[in-house]
């Protein structure tokens, strides 16, 4: 019975067409997204060191020996710390700054369709054109950031922003916020639009504070498509690997390093393609897990 | 109905072959040196050609460059003494031509031959079986006739080669003429007299050494004391940075570094274009690089006069090579044809190609002075070459660098001392090695 039901709604003879014409999507998305998934998958659970490939347990089955090794390596924990601080950093101060930006550029404002343009910016410039231009302010010698601090007072002498275990972490984050909050923002912008001024004036009518109408109005509104955008934001901040690897390389000493930038380097400089595999399988998870949750709420808000 | 349904199927293969042609040209810049006429004469008569595909990095393969011209005018050369033979160019970044090549070739495809840095991804490569062995196209007495030593064991790997050695270039010493000249200063000779100018420097507020943020000019400081930091005799690579010569040149490595010798934008070079800028800018008043530097210097129009000298001497002269070798790739269908190229791209008629790019060939009967012609300066270079070594050729050598880099760091930063250091290098080389060896 419910064979019948799927093959009539198939109806494989009438739209056969219409499947010919999705083939090439469904083969592209097999082959560059499927496939590559399960090699991955595969990969983690196998030894498969590039430059050994002449060993006896070359691509045999390693259970779960990979993922042992990177649990045991110091550098895949700093990493894992790295990620979740990178992670956390980054999406509150995201949020928070959207949040206010959102707001102001939702009154009216003048000249407020010219600073939601000049505010979008930073999103439409690429990642790794932020990364060098960023990378250049930063630089010890020629770097406008060092020049002004020297100039101002604020420094005696240049400081190698960028290749200082303190500071490289903070700057290659503030370019992270940069880029990101556009993206926020302009999520948080289009659901408080959708908001009407009646509900505001009923408020103040009724003698709230704007403090209490954004904690009692504006915020209860808002909620899903503000979960929606930080779901997906957080998926944009967790992958963020171009910054990252551009500005610093995950150094210096690792202080960089964010499970990305872990893999990349276990499959292009140490050609450890099993680790490097494990590594992407729990980014993979994690990802996972974001999705869910972002599906959820959409079906929620649905 | 049937109309629609042509319509569909038409659409849906023009999509498929979209889709192939699109994966087909893979990313790489590609470059027809044969002129689309020459090509369309040849399918008109039907003969059968043999293609060779060269990737390289973009400057070489961009006719927009003064080194572009020249070298597809060679290559057209090539094709003109041999009209059966046409030659694909392919380009990729100088930081991406190796995972380019890797990742094509362990997909069975890839370039015929690849132009590499010397600087161990011959040895990784080799490692993964994606070159040929050139022990099956010419032998080793050949090989080590017509090429510098340290070049040609770059490519090393098991006893057998796998590259064949292009251009070198060694490590050398720039100096700051006026700041010198300030100061009262000869140009240091020896470890003592580095060492002596970096305090006197210091002292006069200025800053000491810059260089790239890698293993690369450290190596120098070893091999200077005798110590090849891995000893590649042997069947299995052997860690030496603990034997005595080891430790006196780590030693004086830290000596420098925990005397403020390194100025501060070293912990951020991890471009040349910073080490260019903190020399040229006078932050660093002495810059440990390659010739290759010079070109870049200029280019960058510096206030001040510098000079080039051979690197300092511990109880030997000795500095590291640098430089780039032909790869035949494995999956090559035509190897023989791949090293004939090779072979007329490395001979004396075609070498004038180099001199475009300041380069100096790696072949054992290379005119020096013809090479330097215009650029005498340059000749502290070849004077090095006769005792230039080549960085350990091991598995993972860019893996080794980012160790014996994070070692100066955490010297450099004040996070361990130079024994501490030096103990925990060790360490992780053996395990290193045991990974990649046992």
């Amino acid at each position: 019975m419910n064979k019948k039901r799927i093959k009539k709604s198939l109806d494989l003879k009438k739209n056969w067409p219409g499947y010919v014409l999705l083939a090439p999507a469904v083969i592209a998305v097999f082959t560059l997204s499927i496939y590559p998934l399960f090699r991955g998958i595969y990969l983690s659970f196998v030894h498969y060191n590039l430059v050994r490939p002449n060993d006896a347990i070359f691509n045999t089955f390693a259970g779960l020996d990979n993922y042992k090794n990177i649990f045991s390596n110091k550098i895949f924990l700093q990493s894992i710390g790295n990620t979740v601080k990178w992670t956390i950093v980054n999406l509150v101060i995201q949020l928070l700054a959207a949040m206010l930006l959102a707001l102001a550029l939702n009154q009216k404002l003048k000249g407020r369709s010219l600073y939601r343009t000049l505010i979008l910016v930073p999103w439409a410039v690429p990642h790794a054109i932020a990364a060098m231009t960023f990378t250049f302010l930063f630089n010890a010698n020629v770097g406008i950031i060092n020049i002004l601090a020297v100039k101002l007072g604020m420094i005696t002498e240049s400081v190698s922003w960028l290749g200082n275990m303190d500071s490289a972490f903070w700057c290659v984050i503030l370019v992270a916020i940069w880029k990101g909050i556009p993206f926020q923002m302009i999520f948080i912008l289009a659901a408080l639009q959708g908001i009407s001024n009646d509900i505001y004036e009923s408020a103040e009518i009724d003698g709230a504070s704007r403090w209490q109408s954004f904690w009692t109005i504006t915020l209860p509104i808002i909620k899903e498509p503000l979960a929606i955008a930080t779901i997906l934001n957080l998926i944009g901040i967790v992958s963020c690997f171009n910054t990252i690897w551009l500005m610093t390389g995950g150094g210096p000493l690792y202080s960089t390093e964010i499970l990305y930038t872990f893999a990349y380097r276990e499959a292009f400089i140490n050609h450890n393609f099993g680790t490097a595999a494990a590594t992407s399988v729990i980014l993979f998870i994690v990802m996972t897990g974001f999705s869910w949750i972002y599906l959820r709420l959409v079906r929620e808000k649905e | 109905m049937k109309k629609k349904r042509f319509t569909a199927l038409l659409l849906a293969a023009s999509m498929v072959l979209g889709t192939s042609a699109c994966g087909g040209s893979g990313g790489a810049e590609s470059t027809d040196s044969s002129t689309e006429q020459g090509q369309e004469q040849q399918q008109e008569s039907g003969s059968e050609s043999t293609e060779l595909t060269l990737l390289m990095t973009n400057d070489w393969v961009d006719e927009s460059t003064d080194l572009g011209t020249v070298f597809i005018k060679a290559i057209k050369q090539y094709e003109g003494e041999h009209p059966d033979v046409k030659i694909n160019l392919q380009g990729a970044s100088q930081q991406d031509i190796k995972e380019s090549f890797q990742t094509a070739a362990l997909a069975g495809g890839g370039a015929d031959i690849v132009t590499m840095d010397n600087s161990g991804h011959a040895i990784d490569l080799a490692a993964m079986g994606l070159l040929y062995p050139l022990s099956k196209i010419t032998s080793a007495e050949e090989l080590t006739a017509t090429y510098q030593e340290g070049p040609l064991n770059s490519g090393k790997f098991q006893g057998e080669y796998h590259s064949i050695p292009w251009f070198m270039d060694c490590c050398g010493l720039y100096y700051n003429e006026e700041r010198l000249e300030e100061l009262d200063l000869e140009v240091p000779r020896t470890w003592d007299d580095l060492a002596a100018a970096l305090k006197v420097v210091k002292d006069a507020g200025y800053g000491g050494i810059t260089t790239y943020q890698s293993a690369y000019a450290f190596y120098s400081f070893f091999y200077q004391n005798e110590c090849p930091v891995i000893d590649t005799s042997g069947d299995i690579p052997k860690v030496v940075t603990n034997t005595e010569e080891g430790k006196e040149a780590w030693a004086y490595i830290c000596d420098i570094i925990e005397n403020g010798g390194l100025v501060e934008s070293f912990k951020e070079a991890t471009t040349w274009d910073k080490v260019y800028e903190s020399f040229v800018s006078g932050e660093a008043t002495f810059l440990l690089g390659g010739d290759w530097c010079a070109n870049s210097i200029d280019e960058l129009k510096p206030d001040m006069k510098y000079g080039i000298s051979t690197m300092v001497e511990g109880k030997t002269q000795a500095t590291v090579l640098g430089g780039w070798t032909w790869n035949i790739n494995a999956n090559c269908k035509n190897p023989e044809l791949a090293y004939d190229l090779i072979n007329f791209l490395n001979s004396d008629d075609i070498q004038p190609t180099l001199a475009v790019h300041g380069q100096i060939s790696a072949k054992k009967n290379c005119d020096y002075a013809k090479a330097l012609e215009g650029r005498e300066r340059l000749q502290v270079f070849t004077d090095e070459f006769p005792y230039t070594c080549a960085r350990p050729a091991v598995i993972n050598e860019k893996a080794i660098d980012e160790l014996i880099t994070n070692a100066i760091l955490e010297v450099d930063y004040g996070r361990a001392s130079a024994d501490e250091a030096l103990d925990s290098l060790t360490n992780k080389l053996e395990e290193n090695i045991q990974t990649n060896y046992q």
